[in-house]
């Protein structure tokens, strides 16, 4: 598995995704499914690395603020590397609880992030009521995603 | 693994650098490149949107402009009446106030392109001193308050019926807090707590070539100073009558007599607006396409307020809505019997507007008020329509702004000539 792959597979997801968001307002949330998935399948010295570019993509394609973004990735995807140990990564049920409460920390970083500093608000109850949907229905797809992710043999 | 960890600490580095205001501006506004990928796609998206979007809004209610002038003129006439009987004759200009700065308690007014202010011209808001101008340039001044630390003006604490007026120096009190120390007093004894502070004749002490504010302004209320009463001092300060964080226009008493008419400040620019370009799509909010906009410009719609560019970078421009929660906002209610400032929240984003809610003011507004500008913002003109109060409960209010088709040409707004730094002299 190579970086190269991995930025080139989530360019194409997370330009998807922006452009079904434009389209509809309504688009899953990918970007902390791919940290999920650097942190559950990555090699640890590259999940830092990997996931600061994730957090780049995500902002870049998604017009986000950079430094909520890129922190928040790179939290969820070390919080996700921290317990794989103890978890069976390759089992779909554990792909879909550690997603789903990746994208719970996920929620809960940006609402944090937008009430300390509200420029990297995400537009109150609305947006976030949004965003909720986007990331927790992302949990649905994520098992997915994974699997074809690591059929191609995409990640660092 | 040194490769690995460095790459990881410059992208942190990068995305920390980029929160701050020092970092260049591409790193700033990295995010709004990635418009440009979904440019293509507008056309589309505009005839898409044309098919499916409802009928046309009904038009605006008429005499809404006729009603926003009225309001100003008695907004002004309320402004100039002090300076009415204090000078009369004078040449003036109404200015507004551009941002206070709380932290040396000084105003940045702007008169308007043409209009000459200079240091030591009279700042006036209704029957109050406000202060005098430090420094000016292109109609844009910085203007000191009694407040300010440093800053020395002359004052008089009217004494009881018969007895004369006690003549002090006010100097204002470094920290947050708007209140100036009373300074050599003539008599200490004839100071006293809850009278009013005025501008005093000075004639007798200070030459003509010194400029100094009219007499007979209310400068505000003489308070005893508890800290150092606390002390064992017997020390007075003043602290202001009237809220200057609601001051929205002041009056400038000027040296020169303003060209008539007055020049237009503000240039205006057609604008396109990106269909498919909201900021994300849990974001509320919409980009522009256009280069050279300015980062505080006002963005237009059907002649109401709806957003200020919050950035500008390649050809686009991020707007930050009229309504996008969070804000703390001047505006001028022109209510049906009077005009008053209020300073409101933006609570909630609607389609037809947004909640407020109320944080100080005369009232709290009444559905049929009419919400418009202050001029608060570098490029924000005054007078710009809002919206209309739709219905209020308790502290909270909801405003209806004008609606307007998808394809309604968009303007921005800016203020010509805006010096870079206005603080600096």
């Amino acid at each position: 598995m190579a970086l190269l792959p991995f930025i080139a597979a989530a360019i194409f997801l997370l330009f998807l995704q922006a452009l079904l968001g434009r389209m509809t307002r309504v688009a899953p949330e990918l970007g902390p499914i791919l940290a999920v998935y650097l942190g559950l399948f990555a090699r640890r010295e590259w999940i830092s690395a990997a996931a600061g570019i994730l957090g780049l993509l995500r902002a870049g394609l998604g017009l986000e603020p950079l430094v909520s973004t890129v922190l928040i990735l790179l939290c969820v995807a070390q919080a996700v590397a921290a317990v794989r140990g103890a978890v069976f990564a390759e089992r779909f049920v554990t792909q879909w609880v550690v997603s789903f409460a990746a994208g719970a920390l996920y929620l809960g970083l940006h609402a944090a992030a937008g009430f300390i500093l509200p420029d990297l608000g995400i537009g109150g109850m609305g947006g976030l009521f949004r965003m909720t949907v986007a990331t927790l229905s992302a949990t649905l797809v994520a098992p997915g995603i994974y699997g074809l992710l690591r059929l191609l043999r995409v990640g660092p | 693994m040194k490769t690995r960890l460095r790459a990881s600490l410059v992208i942190v580095g990068l995305a920390l650098l980029s929160a701050t205001p020092a970092a260049p501006r591409f790193v700033r506004h990295i995010d709004l490149l990635a418009v440009h990928l979904f440019r293509p796609l507008d056309a589309g998206l505009v005839a898409l949107r044309a098919r499916m979007s409802a009928p046309p809004p009904a038009p605006p209610p008429s005499g809404l402009d006729e009603r926003v002038a009225r309001g100003l003129a008695a907004r002004d006439a309320v402004l100039r009446s002090g300076a009415e009987v204090v000078a009369p004759g004078r040449p003036q200009a109404v200015a507004r106030v551009v941002v206070l700065d709380l932290h040396q308690r000084l105003l940045l007014i702007d008169a308007g392109t043409g209009v000459e202010l200079s240091p030591g011209d009279p700042v006036l808001a209704g029957q109050y001193g406000v202060g005098r101008v430090r420094h000016a340039k292109d109609g844009v001044a910085v203007v000191e308050t009694p407040f300010t630390p440093e800053a020395r003006f002359a004052g008089a604490c009217a004494g009881e019926e018969g007895k004369p007026a006690v003549r002090l120096v006010l100097t204002g009190l470094a920290g947050r807090e708007w209140a100036a120390a009373v300074a050599n007093p003539e008599r200490l004894s004839g100071l006293e707590a809850g009278r009013d502070a005025v501008t005093p004749e000075t004639g007798d002490l200070v030459p003509a070539s010194i400029p100094t504010l009219p007499a007979g302004l209310r400068l505000g209320g003489i308070e005893r100073d508890l800290k150092l009463a606390r002390a064992g001092r017997e020390a007075f300060c003043l602290r202001p009558r009237i809220d200057l964080a609601e001051l929205d226009a002041v009056v400038v008493l000027l040296s020169h007599a303003p060209p008539s008419p007055a020049p237009s400040s503000f240039f205006v620019d057609q604008v396109a607006r990106l269909s498919c370009g909201l900021a994300s799509h849990w974001r509320d909010g919409a980009n522009l396409t256009g280069f050279g906009l300015p980062e505080g410009g006002v963005v237009e719609v059907s002649g109401s307020f709806a957003g200020t560019i919050e950035a500008a970078f390649a050809g686009i421009a991020r707007v930050r809505g009229a309504f996008d929660p969070g804000q703390d906002l001047l505006f001028l209610v022109m209510a049906e019997d009077s005009v008053f400032p209020l300073r409101a929240r933006t609570a909630a984003v609607a389609e037809d507007g947004g909640d407020m809610t109320f944080l100080s003011g005369e009232r709290v507004p009444r559905p049929g008020d009419l919400l418009v500008t202050t001029g608060r913002g570098p490029h924000v003109p005054r007078g710009l329509k809002v919206g209309t109060v739709l219905w209020s409960e308790g502290e909270t209010f909801h405003v209806q702004r004008q609606a307007a088709p998808p394809e309604t040409a968009v303007h921005v707004v800016w203020r010509r000539g805006m010096p870079d730094d206005p603080w600096k002299d």
